[in-house]
């Protein structure tokens, strides 16, 4: 054994390696960033969430990761997954938001200030469902905005989205907080007010941007392109 | 006045306390291995040169964990080595690490040394062959332990496991790499 070790080493100085890249000129220009928080700066998660949108395209290239959801992506509360085939659902379930109630009351009920927009003005109703608070503008059987706000937490999750890699996931800040844009076909929506989610809340959603406000997740969905749902939810106060 | 070179504890040190310039120092020290050991985990360039750029931030940043007087080049690999798991892992890829023969001398000293040059083109081109019939598992171990040269403590780090498992998983795998050298028996 002692003579293949050594014919081992030995083919160590005649193997191809790539160059190695020069790291640490690169690496002291990141130290330099302003990001020496505990938590992961959100610039990396951004990265690491696109490689990963990236990948999950590439997965999908693969006969054997088929019919499997193959990954998935998340914000505080949201999860989203990627599947290769939607379940098969009515097009356009009901809008179960829970009661109608005043911005006040939803207010006080969710325990947090809910964030309306200067563009949209006031919404047309106002639901909680005992975790988010959603604003309607808009017919409720056909709003043409929606707006869900709710406390979202690492450990439950309170909206989930499926989609298959027809839809384009845009990863974003919005004032510097993460969010991502989801556009260019159906996906669907689940909403859980309670830890489990159930398909008959399940229903296609359209263009969407989900991101970060400080303690909130916000969700905004609508016939809007990414630089109108932004310009939206930059004006939310 | 010029003074001592540092030493990896007194640059190590120094990083700790914010110096960049120390840490570019062990950067620049370690990048080769950290990049190698990315490229074993990896299987391509690519994924090790952003596992081994990413490894190399987060080190400095928990370098307040690192304990004063511990050898740093374990500690970084191991965070080099899961760095290039996540990596993989995140873009749903399998390592599949492919060795070749560089064309012409050795790609290591000027001169090749005694061992070198007693392994002649014919035999490197068959253990060659029989690496890459070997399971991925078995290459690993072997690539971590004779063409990067990690100790046991360090290949544990990188393949993230315990140091006897090292042990056991090379034995096993030269085992397995003699049989693959071994002429074939002819059938019946």
């Amino acid at each position: 054994m002692a003579e293949l070790e050594r014919e081992l080493r030995a083919l160590a100085a005649h193997l191809e390696w790539p160059e190695t890249p020069q790291l640490a000129v690169r690496t002291r220009a990141r130290l330099k960033e302003p990001e020496r928080r505990r938590s992961t700066p959100w610039r990396l998660v951004a990265v690491a969430l696109a490689v990963l949108a990236i990948a999950v395209g590439l997965a999908f290239a693969v006969p054997q990761s088929r019919g499997a959801i193959l990954r998935w992506l998340g914000l505080r509360g949201v999860r989203i997954e990627f599947v290769d085939r939607l379940p098969a659902v009515p097009a356009k379930g009901p809008l179960e938001l829970g009661p109608r109630i005043s911005l006040d009351e939803a207010s006080r009920r969710a325990g947090f200030h809910v964030l309306t927009s200067a563009l949209l003005g006031p919404p047309d109703e106002v639901h909680f469902d005992g975790a988010q608070v959603w604003l309607v503008y808009g017919a409720l059987d056909r709003p043409r905005v929606l707006l869900s706000e709710f406390r979202g937490r690492a450990d439950e999750i309170y909206v989930k989205k499926v989609m298959t890699q027809q839809t384009r996931v845009d990863f974003l800040g919005v004032f510097g907080q993460p969010g991502f844009f989801l556009s260019g076909a159906e996906h669907f929506l689940y909403v859980a007010p309670t830890a489990d989610i159930r398909d008959e809340r399940l229903r296609l959603a359209r263009n969407t941007l989900v991101w970060q406000h400080d303690s909130l997740t916000l969700r905004l969905e609508g016939g809007f392109g990414e630089q109108r749902a932004l310009a939206i939810a930059r004006s939310l106060e | 006045m010029v003074g001592r070179p540092l030493t990896e504890a007194e640059l190590v040190d120094r990083a700790k306390r914010g110096d960049e310039n120390a840490y570019e120092e062990l950067v620049t020290v370690y990048q080769g291995i950290a990049f190698r050991t990315a490229y074993v985990v990896c299987g391509n360039a690519a994924d090790a040169e952003e596992a081994a750029q990413d490894a190399f931030v987060k080190a400095y940043r928990a370098l307040g964990r690192f304990r004063q007087g511990a050898p740093f080049r374990p500690w970084l690999l191991r965070i080099v080595a899961n760095e290039a798991r996540n990596r993989l892992r995140s873009a749903g890829r399998r390592g599949r690490l492919e060795l070749r023969a560089a064309e012409g001398a050795s790609s290591g000293d000027a001169a090749p040394s005694p061992e070198q040059a007693l392994l002649g083109a014919e035999r490197r081109d068959d253990l060659l062959r029989a690496l890459h019939r070997l399971p991925e598992r078995d290459r690993l171990v072997l690539a971590c332990r004779y063409f990067l040269d990690l100790s046991e403590e360090e290949a544990a780090a990188a393949l993230r496991c315990r140091r006897g498992t090292v042990k056991s998983r090379t034995a096993r795998a030269l085992e397995r790499l003699r049989a693959q050298l071994a002429p074939e028996e002819p059938n019946g």
